[in-house]
């Protein structure tokens, strides 16, 4: 890929739901070794953007660029194998299956199974659930089933990992060690875009801040420029 | 660690070996009658292992496996009738097979590609047996044949020829040695199956078919596949029960054939082969000497075990069961036994 093209790129990008305009001509590029947060009110589209990034349903209409090519018509699973990874906004992790189970399926397609037990110990130790034992999924705490998500989302070693909502639920503590997973793999060369309503968490690892405000992109630029934006104060951040 | 397929302590291994056990013993002890009767109960359990394998395992509920095992029978018939020998069997269950495993990846490419899941494959399913069992209970007209083989109506095909290999037919207890081999092998793969990586796959796809998608794995062929697997197995049952029977007709596309199956699984304990196959065995012996009173009892027996199974025990009661003995037997005394063995050190 071309250093100077974008990884991302979103090209008047719209998505309505019925009569329901969720996404409104977002243009929008991430490139390569960022560390984008997306941010806004509840509504704001969002979440219907990485939806429509990993293609669980298609756009009304523009493009979406992966690596400079187009990938409106690439099915998930597709564009899963192309580097894209995603952490959902609710846990998605299998509830039935044990935590090793659930990296093993991550890891199943693309580990030798000579080491795949080892490359899970490397995992579970990388998000910090080594010291749980091996649980069921369903009997994890809403933290630990958030991380052990994350951890298989990387399992797919990524170009692109988008992470929904990565502290939702999470306390303070939590939060912190989230922060500094985030930019553990961030350090591994992946570019990051994520979703959070934590500024806490925002301000402790993001590089650049797209706010969106009923379907488009409000304001754009750097987490200073964009907390000394009065109109984002307005509508999302508020007054302090 | 990797689930493994060694067996462990539990009720799930004590009834397998109780099930072996008693299927192995049968013939020795009962009448060629009673065991050529025992295996089509075996085979049954053959069919109701399909519905394990796409339902159990990798979350398909189909309504329609009859589809299957009535277009294998049939073909199985058909061709043997206008190959005029018995000697064709292996060639005729071999191509009843295949053209079961083809009908199921057409209408599977189209379900599954088509965006139909969950409850709408039962219902789609459902669909296609009633609108085959309506077709071909208006083939009685001489005009609805194959080659030789007059489709028959109502009155099906009859005179199939018995399982033969070689020259030499298959009589009762041998047909009984090789329906219960056949019904080892599947239960045995099924047991394997879930500790690979093809048993993982499915298992993702039963219990969060979005996030394995988000893994990479084309979920939409993954189920086209195992619907057609699941399809073979059918289509075996129903040349089992073609061959045993001498006979093949309408029933094989009925909905009640195409609830039976279903409502051993979702009863027995669809999770757990062991529970299925126990409790399908007693269920199909109580149906079989309820219907000599009059076939409505076995089916008022069959909508009530539906009824518990979906509102209280969706388990099933012999999955609840097994976990019940499990938790309160089992790992009490695999708890006792490890505590006995740490104050011996």
């Amino acid at each position: 890929m071309n250093q100077s093209e974008p990884i991302l790129k979103l090209t008047n990008l719209c998505k309505s739901f019925g009569g329901i305009r969720a996404v409104h001509d977002v243009n929008m590029e991430v490139y390569e070794g960022e560390l984008r947060c997306l941010i806004g009110p509840n509504g704001a589209g969002k979440t219907t953007i990485l939806n429509l990034v990993v293609g669980m349903y298609p756009p009304t209409s523009g493009q979406v660029l992966y690596c400079g090519k187009p990938i409106n018509n690439e099915p998930t699973w597709k564009r899963m194998n192309g580097g894209i990874s995603m952490k959902l906004q609710k846990p998605g992790v299998y509830g039935t299956l044990s935590l090793r189970d659930n990296i093993r399926i991550a890891l199943q397609r693309h580990v030798d199974p000579k080491h795949i037990d080892d490359e899970i110990e490397r995992l579970v130790k990388m998000v910090g659930i080594d010291n749980i034992g091996n649980p069921l999924a369903m009997n994890m705490s809403h933290g630990q089933q958030q991380w052990l998500e994350i951890a298989m989302s990387i399992a797919l070693k990524p170009k692109l990992l988008l992470l929904d909502e990565p502290t939702a639920g999470m306390g303070p503590e939590e939060t912190a060690y989230t922060a500094k997973l985030v930019k553990d793999i961030h350090a591994q060369g992946i570019t990051i875009i994520f979703i959070d309503h934590d500024m806490d968490f925002v301000r402790r690892i993001a590089q650049k801040v797209t706010v969106l405000h009923y379907g488009e992109v409000f304001a754009e630029g750097s987490l200073a420029e964009i907390e000394n934006n009065e109109d984002v104060k307005l509508i999302y951040l508020g007054d302090e | 660690m990797k689930r493994s397929m060694t067996f462990k302590f539990n009720s799930e291994t004590i009834a397998t070996v109780v099930l072996f056990i008693f299927l192995i013993v049968y013939p020795f002890v009962s009448s060629e009658y009673r065991a050529l009767n025992m295996a089509s109960f075996i085979a049954q359990m053959i069919f109701a292992s399909s519905v394990l394998l796409i339902w159990g395992y990798c979350g398909i509920f189909s309504f329609g496996q009859t589809i299957f095992y009535g277009f294998a029978g049939y073909t199985y018939a058909i061709l043997l009738k206008n190959l005029g020998s018995a000697a064709y069997t292996p060639l005729a269950m071999v191509a009843g097979i295949v053209v079961a495993v083809i009908v199921a990846l057409v209408l599977g490419y189209f379900m599954f590609y088509g965006g139909i899941n969950d409850m709408f494959v039962g219902l789609v399913t459902m669909c296609v047996t009633m609108t085959l069992n309506t077709f071909m209970a208006q083939t009685a007209n001489e005009k609805w044949r194959i080659g030789s083989a007059a489709l028959g109506g109502y009155n099906g095909i009859n005179q199939v020829p018995m399982l033969t290999i070689g020259a030499h037919k298959l009589s009762g207890f041998e047909f009984y040695a090789f329906v219960l081999i056949s019904f080892a092998a599947i239960f045995f793969a099924l047991k394997k199956i879930s500790t690979t990586r093809a048993g993982y796959t499915m298992i993702a796809v039963r219990d969060n078919r979005h996030r394995t998608q988000l893994l990479g794995y084309n979920t939409q062929l993954i189920q086209v596949i195992v619907f057609a697997a699941g399809a073979a197995i059918a289509a075996f049952a129903g040349i089992l029960y073609s061959a045993w029977g001498n006979y093949v007709g309408i029933k094989m596309f009925d909905l009640q054939t195409a609830t039976i199956p279903v409502m051993l699984v979702a009863a027995g304990g669809k999770r757990n082969p062991a529970a299925v196959f126990a409790f399908s065995l007693l269920y199909l012996n109580l149906s079989q000497r309820m219907s000599v009173a009059g076939n409505q009892y076995a089916l008022i027996l069959q909508g009530l075990l539906m009824i518990v199974v979906m509102l209280f025990l969706p388990d099933g009661i012999f999955g609840t069961l097994f976990r019940f003995l499990d938790k309160h037997i089992f790992d009490k005394l695999k708890i006792n036994n490890r505590n006995r063995e740490r104050s011996a050190e």
